[in-house]
């Protein structure tokens, strides 16, 4: 018997995951689509009917598909990040830890089957969702009567689109991370996970920036001159990738910090 | 088959519950773990079933260690703790959904079980109060068959027509392959199952003896009085 990963034991497990908790995820896609189509039909409505119906398409996409793509950022952030919280929920009270601890799965099938709900799901469910919400929106803002010319969001191409998407990529990067510390907050705190984590971030984020300038103002003076090395484009697009590389590789860090904080939950809390 | 090799716990660094306390307990038995409160019947419970972590020594369950709770032991342990929760769906579907992960479960013996309980098996677990639910859950815990079974309180919050019922439904579910062993302060409940008495208190095993031992020595006599 393989007891580090059977994969049909997993996706039994995976299944188990699913259908003990699908009324709560099922309200929670419904949450998170009516956020989205609201916002969808308020900025549409919003925008449009200031337009007086005689816009411009430029670059082949709907005129406020950049407005949209910052409330499908806004809102994936803030969701995400309350989802990823919530990782850690079968085991939040001392009823639920007893069950799912002693639960005949290794501790990598019960992390890997949250992972996949909590990660993999989410983001199938969230552009599912953005595009039901969009799809609504066209066919009200495409009806006869209405002379607006709309088409369908644009999500990854209007960050992407760019020649240089190096800094995106590393930006990009840099907001997974910080996105997978919800995943490791939620093995510290199972009750209001995100909250504890936003406010431990925050005042980790305070601490740094206060050590940064607390030492750059004891190593400088204002009458100092820095002189800064001129880089090549080249040895500029080498620091992108390593700083995108280092970067997604602290990612898959923090999530495997997660699943050796998990594998070592008890009974009872320690620290 | 259960060995508790010098295990040292506590939950506070200063105050351990256990301190270099060994156990061994033998296979095809039901336990009686008795004691005062506070004097770690339940912790033991724990660390039997791998929940708890001794901060020294191993509990080992055929050989295996239970704090690295490996599947292969899981799927032949089972604690009934005393207070747990129920997903809200129906008892067919909770049989269908958790039982492939018990390689002895018993479909049919898990009716008989709930039978035994007068409970219904066509229910829904949200729908049910905790005693109804203690004893799905009951019934659920027998029918894995696991060779190991730990009970935490079992009779509490159980009706007394319940609580007899509940002998009947041990009955029924005893068998020589598996070691129960049953937590509890209502001896009067569980006293006619147990065949081996166990009384911890203080980190010392005050008491670990059969109780055909226990029975024979002590003798009852009238007084001319």
């Amino acid at each position: 018997m393989n007891n580090t990963f059977d994969i049909k034991r997993f996706g039994l497990l995976l299944k188990k995951d699913f259908f003990e908790n699908w009324r709560k995820y099922m309200l929670q896609a419904l949450t998170l689509f009516s956020i989205i189509l609201v916002c969808f039909i308020f900025q549409s409505l919003n925008k449009y009917s200031h337009s007086n119906g005689d816009y411009l398409i430029s670059y082949g996409y709907d005129m406020i598909n950049g407005q949209l793509v910052i409330i499908c950022f806004i809102i994936f952030t803030g969701a995400y990040a309350v989802f990823l919280s919530q990782m850690m929920d079968s085991i939040r009270n001392k009823q639920k830890r007893i069950h799912y601890l002693t639960f005949p799965c290794s501790s990598l099938e019960k992390y890997l089957s949250k992972l996949i709900i909590h990660v993999v799901g989410f983001i199938l469910v969230f552009l599912a969702s953005v595009y039901l919400a969009d799809l609504i929106r066209i066919i009200i803002y495409s009806l006869p009567e209405s002379n607006f010319e709309v088409r369908s969001i644009r999500l990854l191409g209007e960050l992407f689109d760019e020649k240089d998407n190096k800094p995106m990529a590393l930006l990009s990067a840099i907001y997974l991370f910080v996105l997978s510390l919800y995943a490791l907050g939620s093995t510290f705190w199972q009750k209001s996970g995100f909250v504890k984590t936003t406010v431990a971030l925050g005042a980790i984020a305070v601490t740094g920036v206060l050590i940064i300038f607390g030492v750059a103002a004891t190593l400088f003076t204002p009458e100092s001159q820095i002189d800064l090395p001129k880089l090549s484009q080249g040895t500029q697009d080498i620091l992108y990738y390593i700083a995108t590389a280092i970067t997604f590789v602290c990612t898959v860090f923090i999530y495997v910090l997660a699943y050796y904080r998990f594998k070592e939950a008890e009974l009872i809390e320690r620290w | 088959m259960i060995e508790i090799e010098n295990i040292t716990f506590g939950y506070k660094k200063k105050k351990p519950i256990f301190s270099n306390f060994s156990l061994e307990l033998e296979q095809g038995k039901v336990y009686g773990l008795l004691g005062q409160n506070g004097t770690g019947k339940s912790t033991l419970l724990y660390s039997l079933s791998g929940l708890l972590f001794p901060q020294k020594g191993e509990v080992k369950y055929s050989g295996q260690a239970v704090s690295k709770r490996l599947p292969s032991v899981l799927q032949d342990v089972f604690i009934v703790p005393e207070e747990f929760e129920l997903p809200d769906i129906s008892i067919e579907k909770y049989v269908r959904i958790n039982s492939p992960f018990y390689p002895k479960f018993d479909k049919k013996m898990m009716y008989e079980y709930l039978k035994c309980f007068d409970m219904p098996t066509d229910i829904h677990l949200g729908a049910l109060s905790m005693g109804q639910k203690k004893k799905v859950f009951m019934s659920f815990a027998l029918a894995t068959n696991t060779s190991l079974l730990l009970m935490d309180e079992p009779t509490n919050g159980l009706d007394i027509p319940s609580k007899s019922q509940f002998r009947k439904f041990m009955a029924l579910g005893m068998t020589e392959e598996k070691t129960i062993i049953i937590s509890t302060h209502q001896v009067q409940d569980v006293d006619k199952m147990l065949e081996h008495i166990l009384i911890i208190n203080q980190n010392e095993i005050m008491l670990n003896q059969p109780v055909s031992e226990i029975t024979d020595k002590l003798s009852f006599r009238r007084s001319e009085d």
